[in-house]
């Protein structure tokens, strides 16, 4: 869990804030982002293990915000964590991809699971590719 | 002359009550998932104090501060959402189009906000009397809203001014043009139109697309309510 680099996304900046201080407390390295275009700017510069992700946002809305997150990088995890979780929403957002879903307010000690969950599922897929390339760099030579 | 059955009057009154009710109580929740943050903030405090380094006060003057502030939001919300719960009650009642005109932007709010528009609002300082359903008043301005909304380009601001008129009250939107799809806006405003009617008002409009917008709505003051219409009519 310590260390794990997470990025959190959700509009409502006192929210995000104070969230971001209890991770943190927890030895989490947390990045706060107030809009989806935020968010998705900075998951181009920097690697996270996991997102957490608000789905109502002015602007570019958390259902958009994760599918341009998908098409950055597949392989980033992530956990919808709003106050307007509808069926519908929730679906949509798992069939989109996103590894959980949990309602706000959340339970700290699951959202803490959660996220060590997603950023092993993370870590499993990261070592995943690169035995792809080492057996693609290994065939290429003939070894 | 409102273009719409009973039963499509019922539906969209019931989907404005429902929009308003799911905002509201949206906002409530965000409220609350930041008490549960900050009460959680706190508890930390205490905890990592008994670990070893004493409280530090301005730390927690400071949490307490932020849950003062998010207490009074949350206090807000719930006034709105009793009023608005409460505005069922009559079908006809003395009404204040300025109060209400504040209702409904309070309401619209947080739409604008996620379209990323500030909305702003003036009202004459004497009272504009009128007599209705408070429920129908707020469903027209809001319908007048949507579309406006509808029809600005996201990141503007839209303006509402409120004016008495002979034999009732003008709210006149104007914003900046162009919003969502044509038809979209197409078929808010007709309904806007439909309900403004629905009251006996009449809407003028202008939204097209790269003027400004700009929607008048004269309300009579004496309002007639949208399910009585239905009634004479269906």
């Amino acid at each position: 869990m310590t260390g794990n680099k997470i990025l959190l996304v959700d509009d409502e900046e006192e929210f995000a804030r104070t969230m971001a201080e209890r991770l943190e407390a927890r030895g989490l390295r947390v990045d706060v982002a107030f809009s989806g275009t935020e968010a998705l700017e900075q998951a181009q510069k920097k690697n996270f293990d996991a997102v957490i992700l608000d789905l109502a946002m002015p602007g570019m809305d958390g259902i958009a915000t994760l599918k341009k997150f998908r098409e950055i990088n597949p392989d980033l995890q992530i956990i919808i964590l709003t106050g307007q979780a509808t069926v519908e929403k929730g679906v949509e957002a798992m069939k989109l991809g996103a590894v959980d879903l949990m309602e706000k307010p959340a339970d700290l000690k699951d959202l803490l699971a959660k996220i060590e969950d997603a950023s092993s599922k993370k870590a499993l897929l990261v070592e995943k590719h690169i035995d792809e390339q080492l057996k693609d760099i290994m065939g290429k030579k003939g070894w | 002359m409102s273009g719409l059955t009973q039963q499509e009057r019922y539906e969209k009154g019931l989907n404005f009550f429902g929009a308003i009710a799911r905002s509201l109580s949206h906002q409530l929740a965000n409220v609350m998932a930041i008490l549960t943050e900050l009460t959680g903030l706190l508890e930390d405090l205490l905890y990592a104090a008994g670990q070893g380094p004493p409280l530090d006060p301005a730390r927690v003057e400071n949490v307490v501060g932020r849950i003062g502030k998010q207490l009074e939001r949350g206090t807000s919300f719930i006034k709105q959402l009793n009023r608005f719960g409460h505005s069922v009650d009559h079908p006809k009642t003395s009404l204040e189009a300025g109060e209400i005109l504040e209702r409904v932007v309070g309401y619209s709010r947080r739409f604008a906000t996620l379209k990323k528009m500030t909305l702003n609002h003036s009202r004459p300082g004497t009272d504009i009397p009128m007599e209705g359903s408070p429920f129908d008043l707020q469903h027209v301005l809001y319908r007048c809203f949507d579309a406006a909304l509808s029809a600005s380009r996201q990141g503007s601001e839209l303006a509402v001014v409120l004016e008495a008129a002979e034999g009732g009250a003008r709210f006149s939107f104007s914003g900046q043009a162009a919003g969502d799809s044509k038809e979209e806006v197409s078929a808010r405003l007709a309904l806007a139109r439909q309900l403004v009617e629905g009251v006996g008002g009449t809407l003028d409009s202008a939204t097209d697309t790269g003027k400004p917008i700009r929607l008048v709505a004269f309300l009579p003051a004496s309002l007639r309510l949208l399910s009585a219409d239905a009634r004479e009519r269906d």
